[in-house]
């Protein structure tokens, strides 16, 4: 039993992938794609995958990550050439690796909002959105509705206006204990700068980060 | 390349809506084309939602066949559910299909499948919401061509004043010789007309609008003519070599959770069985099976494509297969080591075994559904459904060995000849299931039997020794029910009855005519649709549409028809004669039975469709 890590993308429509449905959707790729892969054992064995963080609904990413065994180890380029004959184009391959870190050194993700307009004075309220002293917003638990503030969970963010568009880039905490949403924060952005809320936004994660800020691999 | 058009527009209401990924087409195996190069392009429309539609195995089957030819393009297109659907209207989406998101009334052939009497309504609502005339009449120009087929196709006449052309029978080879009709329509610039003229003489058409329906005084039908020489009666297409015929080696997989999440491979057609009350048992027949070793290697393609972790044999009654045994040997011979379970529902009592129990190893300890139809011995044979009490308690002995504790009834009431006696004859089986788990020494430890008694009221059905019969109405069916679970005694035993409208629309339409156009008409304006869900149907509405149009439901469901009434499904013929019906309802009143097809033939007249004229031999 040889662990695996796949770094893939969700884009076009496969954004609409729940995690759910993307846990079945990987089972039966790797069923196609005839690699040896390792089955859980017990009454219903099923082809074992797990996803370490796991993207909210209408998110785009470059960054996401699937674990998983095989029976015996392969060369990795191998590996990646089934799995990419085998997913559809909406999952685009990007590398399969043993995996070097564990996934509870997860600390933060990175995401860019791309703002489809041009217009500096969204841009200047943006900004300032970042120099409240607070960001409350309700965020839904297993335990029933919590007020939290999303300030202290972005670890560092960035601001830049091109013609067209406006890009924040902000890393996210991502951890066991706390992980903020980039569609909660981009609730908050349209709740407080209401001016954004009519503008079509794209959400992407760009990489998965350890706690000490490397990318997760 | 999707609309580009109608891709922004969707795509800013996908975030808004539920299930989104129901939209966004890109599965696994679908097919693009080139938009340019298709000579006829056909869009194939499941009148129910996409977890619904994507079941669908014959939708699967003829998307496929039509895929296959090079210049032929198939889509497919689902029912919005209520907030897209609010959606699209508000932001003037037209109805759009899943692969290129064009709009579905710039195909030129828009098919509906037919799959239940409660999807019309849906049918007129996808047509409004693509922007496509829903009268026939109103569609003057060839393009789009509305056209249907399915199971309702059996008696379409509800529906006629909305389908151009309708397909009963077997679509596989038929919708291709649909398509180069019409292509040959287009390239010669005929118009509707002249082409619905030239496809009805194609075997397996019929064009409603060729033929002219006169009526009695007391509304049953007088005279029904054909126009020029348009056949009469239209006879269903059947594939005669069913063993070689089409079948897919990939299915799109959806990324979403449909209601089966497996391959599925058909095994045979028809059914020799012969019970009184089954319609699909009758117009699906003469019986054929397909070679095990064609199967195992369908089997084998399906799931290589897909990765399906669960492979169905799927038919009317999949244990008359002759060579079962052959083809599970040789369907466990690989699903084993790949994993796979093999599922067969539709298990006979009469047939079931210890073997079958551990081949299909898919059967989760949840439950064995089993369906005896009715409570007693006289009635059980008054419908022809030939098994014993000692059939149904050894099957549920075997069950319970087996380690299921939990076993599902399906009965139906207000069957003909029914009495008190045989209603309360449900109560005293499912009790008699109950007491032989306790009775047996080796049951399984540390659990307690559950008996699930599932009871539908009975809809008489064209094509059928019922059709006939007159329909119980609500009351009675109520009474029936509340006399059943009066009659329960043990808390082991649960009894789901669904008393609904539903029942009185399936009467309603099951056995209709072509007057009944209007009653559609007027309940979908009035806001009627997905009419088999529970929390849409509008009884009030449909009660109003009713009233308004001065139909009687009794007229169509609950009166006594005579042997030599003239029925609207009789423009059509589905290969059992008339006769063959009239002396099973006569057996039925005596409760005598009828032997299955390969034990005695019992000349149904659907032979003639066999080699030499022979079903068996």
């Amino acid at each position: 039993m040889v662990d695996y890590r796949l770094f893939f993308g969700k884009q076009g429509n496969g954004v609409y992938i729940s995690t759910l449905d993307m846990n079945r959707m990987m089972q039966r790729a790797l069923k196609r794609s005839l690699l040896p892969v390792w089955y859980s054992q017990g009454f219903n064995p099923h082809i074992y995958c797990s996803f370490p963080l796991p993207l909210s609904l209408g998110v785009y990413s470059d960054y996401e990550v699937m674990d998983f065994r095989l029976n015996e180890e392969m060369p990795a380029c191998e590996v990646e050439n089934a799995l990419r004959a085998a997913l559809p184009e909406d999952f685009p391959v990007k590398k399969v690796a043993r995996p070097q870190m564990h996934v509870k050194t997860i600390g933060s993700a990175a995401y860019r909002f791309t703002f489809e307009t041009g217009e500096e004075e969204l841009a200047a309220l943006l900004e300032d959105l970042f120099t409240w002293p607070e960001l409350l917003m309700e965020k839904f638990t297993k335990k029933g509705p919590r007020e939290i503030d999303l300030l202290p969970l972005i670890q560092h963010h960035q601001i830049t206006r091109g013609s067209e568009i406006i890009c924040l880039d902000a890393r996210l905490v991502a951890t066991q204990e706390n992980t903020l949403s980039p569609m909660l924060l981009y609730d908050a952005i349209k709740t407080y700068c209401p001016a954004l809320a009519a503008v079509r936004c794209k959400i992407n994660r760009t990489a998965i980060l350890n706690q000490t800020g490397e990318e997760f691999v | 390349m999707k609309n580009p058009e109608i891709l922004k527009k969707v795509q800013d209401l996908l975030p808004k809506v539920t299930k989104p990924a129901q939209y966004c087409g890109n599965e696994m195996n679908c097919v693009y084309k080139e938009r340019e190069e298709a000579a006829v392009r056909f869009a194939f429309c499941f009148p129910d939602t996409y977890e619904i539609g994507m079941s669908h195995l014959g939708m699967k089957i003829l998307y496929s066949v039509l895929n296959n030819r090079e210049e032929f393009w198939c889509e497919r297109v689902f029912a919005p559910m209520d907030d897209m659907e609010e959606a699209m209207r508000k932001e003037e989406i037209p109805l759009f299909a899943l692969e290129s998101y064009d709009p579905v009334k710039d195909f030129d052939i828009i098919g509906f499948t037919l799959q239940y009497e409660l999807s019309f309504t849906n049918v007129l609502n996808m047509l409004n919401l693509a922007g496509v005339p829903l009268l026939s009449s109103q569609r003057d120009s060839l393009s789009p061509l509305v056209v249907a087929g399915g199971p309702c196709v059996c008696n379409p006449e509800p529906m006629a004043d909305f389908i151009d052309l309708f397909m009963p029978g077997e679509g596989e080879e038929v919708i291709l010789e649909l398509c180069d009709c019409y292509a040959d329509a287009k390239k010669r610039g005929l118009s509707k007309q002249e082409f619905l003229q030239n496809a009805a003489k194609i075997p397996g058409i019929y064009v409603p609008s060729l033929y002219e329906i006169a009526y009695h005084e007391d509304g049953t039908i007088r005279s029904m003519t054909a126009k020029g020489d348009a056949p009469l009666p239209v006879e269903k297409r059947v594939i005669e070599d069913f063993d070689q015929v089409y079948y897919p080696d990939k299915f799109v997989v959806p990324y979403t959770q449909t209601v089966h999440d497996r391959a599925v491979l058909e095994v045979l057609r028809g059914c020799i069985r012969g019970c009184r009350f089954c319609q699909a048992g009758f117009i699906y027949r003469p019986f054929r099976e397909k070679n095990f070793e064609t199967l195992n290697k369908q089997g084998k393609s399906l799931c290589d494509s897909t990765g399906y972790d669960e492979l169905g044999l799927s038919s009317l009654s999949t244990t008359d297969y002759a060579k079962l045994d052959q083809l599970l040997d040789a369907l466990l011979g690989w699903t084993e080591k790949e994993k796979i379970n093999l599922s067969l529902p539709s298990l006979r009592i009469d047939n079931f075994s210890e073997e079958m129990l551990q081949k299909t190893g898919a059967v989760r300890k949840s439950g064995l559904t089993f369906a005896p139809e009715a409570g007693t011995q006289r009635l059980r044979d008054a419908i022809n459904k030939n098994i014993t009490e000692r059939d149904i308690l050894r099957t549920a002995e075997i069950a319970f060995l087996g380690g299921h504790s939990n076993i599902k009834l399906y009965f139906m009431i207000g069957l003909p000849t029914e009495t008190d006696e045989d209603i309360i004859g449900i109560a005293e089986t499912a009790q008699k299931v109950v007491d032989l788990f306790y009775a047996l020494p080796n049951r399984p430890k540390g659990k307690s039997v559950r008996v699930s008694v599932t009871v539908s009221g009975f809809v008489p059905k064209p094509f059928t020794p019922f059709e006939f019969e007159p329909q119980n109405t609500r009351e009675e069916l109520k009474r029936k029910q509340a006399l059943l679970r009066s009659h329960i005694g043990s808390k082991k035993i649960s009894v789901s009855y669904h008393d609904s409208y539903v029942t009185v629309l399936e009467g309603i339409f099951a056995r209709g005519d072509r007057r009944l156009g209007k009653l559609l008409l007027s309940a979908y304006e009035k806001g009627c649709k997905f009419d088999s869900w529970d929390d849409h149907l509008k009884p009030e509405l449909w009660q109003e549409a009713l009233a308004e149009c001065g139909i009687d439901p009794a007229f169509y469901a609950n009166r006594r028809r005579e042997y030599d009434e003239i029925f609207p499904w009789e423009l059509l013929d589905y290969g059992v004669s008339k006769e063959f019906f009239v002396r099973e309802n006569k057996k039925a009143h005596e409760a005598k039975t009828t032997a299955n097809c390969r034990q005695q033939c019992a000349g149904c007249g659907a032979n003639r469709y066999c080699q030499g004229g022979k079903c068996f031999g």
